[in-house]
């Protein structure tokens, strides 16, 4: 593939990064209430269309952006003098990405529904959620991807700072 | 130097919400700095290692 193609990838991809920065901060700007002390407060929270639009737009949507974005950045270090470092960079973040994707799925589809069963007059809806937050397999999920996430950003600084190739 | 706590402070989110606004917003800063240092680069230079080199 001739380089400018892949200079022209990079430039475009590389927009990623502070894009998914703006969708993860609208993202999280509001915070949910404490599910064990404000459970109704909790419940409407989780109920509401604001909250589905941001884990489907921020958190979701972000969270793929994030991954172009570390291919890319992965991608623009390859031909540095940290090649072997940002690769090992880019897996790590991708993987950590990819594991966290599932409690968004987890977030965007069932604790909606949960919510408006709770609020419909059915409480023990909130014990599955509390079930399924204590589960292993949401613990083996959410654990890994993120300290794979937190691995792979740490790895990406590295990377940057031996290349050479961006202002630090 | 911004990029670096990031990942902590938006993992850490998942206990503390104000991390992860923080933490984002430091994406936000870091990940435009990297973007607009990528484009002041000449394209020649981006990817161009990739290619054989011919001597």
């Amino acid at each position: 593939m001739p380089a400018t193609n892949i200079g022209g990838w990079i430039r475009t991809g590389v927009w990623t990064l502070p894009v998914y920065g703006l969708l993860t901060f609208w993202a999280t700007f509001t915070h949910e209430p404490n599910r064990h002390t404000q459970v109704e407060a909790y419940a409407r929270y989780i109920s509401t269309t604001n909250y589905l639009a941001q884990h489907l737009l921020g958190s979701i949507l972000g969270a793929i952006l994030a991954v172009f974005g570390a291919i890319t950045l992965g991608v623009y270090l390859a031909s540095s003098r940290s090649d072997r470092l940002a690769l090992l960079a880019m897996v790590f973040s991708v993987a950590g990405h990819c594991l966290v994707l599932t409690i968004f799925g987890f977030s965007t589809i069932i604790s909606p529904v949960i919510g408006r069963l709770y609020l419909a007059g059915q409480p023990g809806t909130m014990e599955v959620n509390e079930a399924i937050f204590s589960s292993p397999a949401f613990i083996f999920l959410v654990v890994p991807g993120l300290l794979l996430y937190v691995v792979g950003t740490i790895l990406f600084d590295v990377a940057i700072w031996r290349s050479g190739t961006l202002p630090t | 130097v911004l990029h670096a706590p990031t990942g902590l402070l938006i993992a850490a989110g998942v206990q503390i919400g104000w991390a992860q606004t923080l933490g984002s917003a430091l994406v936000v800063l870091a990940g435009g700095w990297i973007a607009w240092s990528v484009m002041r680069q000449p394209s020649s230079q981006l990817g161009a290692e990739a290619q054989p080199r011919v001597r």
